[in-house]
């Protein structure tokens, strides 16, 4: 599998409009929605909290690393999917003949926000939903990283989650997260280079106490150490296998190519 | 380490020189309506049993759904904490797989093997369940854990642990494109050299949500669905399970080439120019290296909706030429819609076209929209098809076509 460089990053969770905010710790009260720029009219009214945080961490990355986001190709991954939209219509059911609402129910899939990404931006190139498990982070690089070198140029990584709503919620979780990573095949501009996604021995991921639980945050030390110019080896699960291994990712430098 | 055994190099650079990978499918199953084992599906599918019956009881109005038998056994032991109907087809549909999956892990070693399943709902139904509990009793069942039970989480750790694959493992979740895009994510695993085979399917089961909101855009029908027909009024929902193993190498139909697009037009009305799905159609043969004129097949995603059959239609002769000599079917008339399942499902239909030598009439077709310009398939046929393509389309104007090859 080919390296891929890093060439631009997002994050956002409420009260932290982008990693350096985060890495930082220099919370922005007013900073409790994600801006969503792309989003318009219609679309900006119907979409989702989640939804709006996919495509704010999108635009993110695709600023730092100068993609064109009505041409780049993109993977996203959430393990809850729009799980806020999926309870608003468990209680739709519940009233009357149960009847439901076309947009909420459009608004349920998994891949809500790369649809709304792909129409707000005219982007017609590959969008690919991944879902499932506390291997997410890990295996949704490990598409994007596919997706690159089977394409080459640009591809865009979205990893967003909200926590889990009542009747469903775990005491874990607190914060809706989105976090995401501009690849590329070339080192120009370069923050760092990934290579070597594999399963070894190491200690978990440990991300935040606030996002304990959602599996996309397994990312969020990969974007502290890319924010923090670190190099070595990240773990990319939150959780080991049944083996003790957990997926992890060496990070370079991208002069070292 | 991932990634060592071949070349990291880059698709457009292979396709440049001529050269296009394709790899066997070595074993595959499917469980639906039709059956609850691959021989039985295809017997019915050859005999044009109808399979399509009346809703969930729960469901209040009139729309038939192709429903898999309640007979399927429970997860028990250490898996018994992720029992849902829809792990149930899964274990199923891998039950007859068992054999082959054992010997690739045994060739390419487990973590050479990865894991792609499509789903767009999961075992929903489960959810839906806990949440009437909470509102009728105050609170969800005791037990129940809405990650393992009701997410694409316990598909991953089921098929996982039945099959013994350790590589890579993940659910693509672009709603009824699915299972479809699992084969395009499969396609590039391989050629990344990263692992040696996947083992790739889809699953989804019957939930109110589908049924309900499929309803609330006006897309459902009360009647059986009659995908191509000028007298079709819209979909039926279905469920079930269909896996495949694909291998870098082996015997049996190749997987050619995949396509995928997006649309950029509507979350869920399709692009009536066809646009994208003509261009995953073409992209898909162009990664195959087949003339868009030696395509014998196409199982179309085939809906049954006014929008969406016309929308392919012309999508196909805009992808395949205007005098193309394919057949196009659609088996939704037969099993329904099986949303993340489709692609796999109808990827097994394709397949066993391509080993048998005959392909399935769309159920309910006749009369034929002739407006269409398509030849659709109305009857049994057999013939010796060596290139069929599958598409599914998806919300959010999610778009994949599949090409598959029959054994060299």
């Amino acid at each position: 599998m080919s390296a891929a460089y890093v060439t631009g990053i997002g994050l956002f969770t409420p009260g932290y409009p982008s990693p350096r905010s985060w890495c930082e710790g220099r919370p922005d009260e007013e900073a409790d929605k994600p801006e969503a720029k792309m989003l318009a009219g219609p679309l900006r009214r119907r979409a989702t909290a989640l939804t709006r945080i996919g495509i704010d961490v999108l635009e993110q990355a695709a600023a730092m690393g100068g993609a064109d986001l009505s041409t780049v190709p993109s993977v996203w991954a959430t393990a809850h999917g729009e799980h806020s939209a999926a309870i608003a219509l468990l209680g739709l059911m519940q009233k009357g003949e149960g009847k439901l609402s076309p947009t909420k129910f459009h608004n349920s899939v998994h891949n809500t926000a790369s649809g709304y990404a792909s129409i707000a931006s005219t982007n017609c190139s590959p969008s690919t939903t991944l879902t499932g498990g506390h291997e997410l982070a890990a295996s949704a690089l490990f598409e994007a990283m596919c997706l690159l070198g089977a394409r080459g140029g640009e591809v865009a990584l979205v990893l967003a989650d909200e926590a889990l709503m009542p009747p469903f919620e775990r005491k874990d979780a607190l914060a809706p997260l989105g976090l995401s990573l501009l690849l590329s095949d070339r080192p120009a501009g370069a923050l760092a280079r990934l290579h070597g996604l594999r399963a070894g021995k190491l200690d978990p991921a440990r991300p935040a106490d606030v996002f304990e639980g959602l599996h996309v945050a397994a990312a969020l030390p990969l974007i502290e150490a890319i924010v923090a110019g670190d190099i070595g080896t990240i773990a990319l699960s939150a959780e080991a296998d049944e083996d003790g291994q957990v997926w992890c990712v060496e990070l370079e430098s991208p002069v070292e190519d | 380490m991932i990634g060592t055994r071949a070349g990291p190099e880059r698709r457009k650079d292979r396709l440049s020189r001529g050269e296009h990978s394709a790899y066997p499918v070595t074993s595959w199953s499917a469980v639906n309506s039709l059956g609850d084992s691959t021989e039985a599906v295809m017997r019915a599918l050859r005999a044009g049993e109808p399979s399509l019956s009346p809703p969930p009881a729960n469901t209040g109005f009139t729309t038939p759904c192709g429903a898999v038998s309640d007979d399927l056994p429970p997860l028990t032991g250490e898996l018994a904490r992720l029992d849902s109907r829809n792990n149930r087809f899964v274990m199923r549909a891998l039950s007859e797989m068992s054999e082959d999956v054992a010997r690739a892990l045994d060739r390419w070693g487990p973590t050479r093997v990865g894991v792609c399943v499509g789903s767009s709902t999961a075992a929903m139904d489960e959810i839906e369940s806990a949440y009437s509990a909470h509102v009728n009793d105050g609170s969800v069942p005791a037990g129940f854990d809405v990650v393992l039970q009701g997410s694409a989480d316990g598909l991953v750790r089921v098929t996982r642990a039945l099959s013994g694959a350790k590589g890579p493992a993940t659910v693509v979740a672009n709603a009824c494109a699915s299972s479809g895009k699992a084969f395009a994510s499969a396609k590039r695993w391989i050629d990344s050299g990263a692992v040696d085979a996947v083992l790739v399917g889809g699953a989804d089961s019957l939930c109110q949500i589908t049924l309900r909101g499929f309803r609330a855009l006006g897309l459902l029908s009360e009647g059986i669905a009659r995908p191509f027909s000028s007298e079709r009024l819209g979909i039926n929902i279905g469920e079930g399970a269909a896996f495949a193993l694909v291998e870098r190498e082996g015997s049996g139909p190749r997987l050619l080439g995949a396509g995928e697009s997006a649309d950029a037009h509507h979350m869920t009305t399709p692009d009536p120019e066809g646009a994208g799905a003509a261009a995953a159609m073409r992209a898909a043969l162009d990664e195959a290296g087949v003339s868009p004129g030696d395509v014998d097949l196409v199982n179309a995603h085939g809906t049954g909706t006014r929008f969406n059959d016309a929308m392919e239609a012309r999508a196909i002769r805009t992808a395949l030429g205007e005098r193309s000599k394919a057949i196009v079917v659609s088996t939704k008339g037969f099993v329904g819609h099986t949303l993340g399942a489709a692609g796999a499902t109808e990827a097994v239909f394709v397949l066993e076209s391509l080993r048998g030598g005959w392909m399935p009439p769309s159920a309910g077709a006749e009369p034929v929209e002739p407006d269409l310009g398509i030849e659709v398939s109305t009857e049994v046929r057999e013939g010796d098809y060596r290139i069929g393509l599958s598409n599914s389309f998806a919300f959010g104007g999610s778009n994949v076509s599949l090409v598959f090859g029959a054994e060299a």
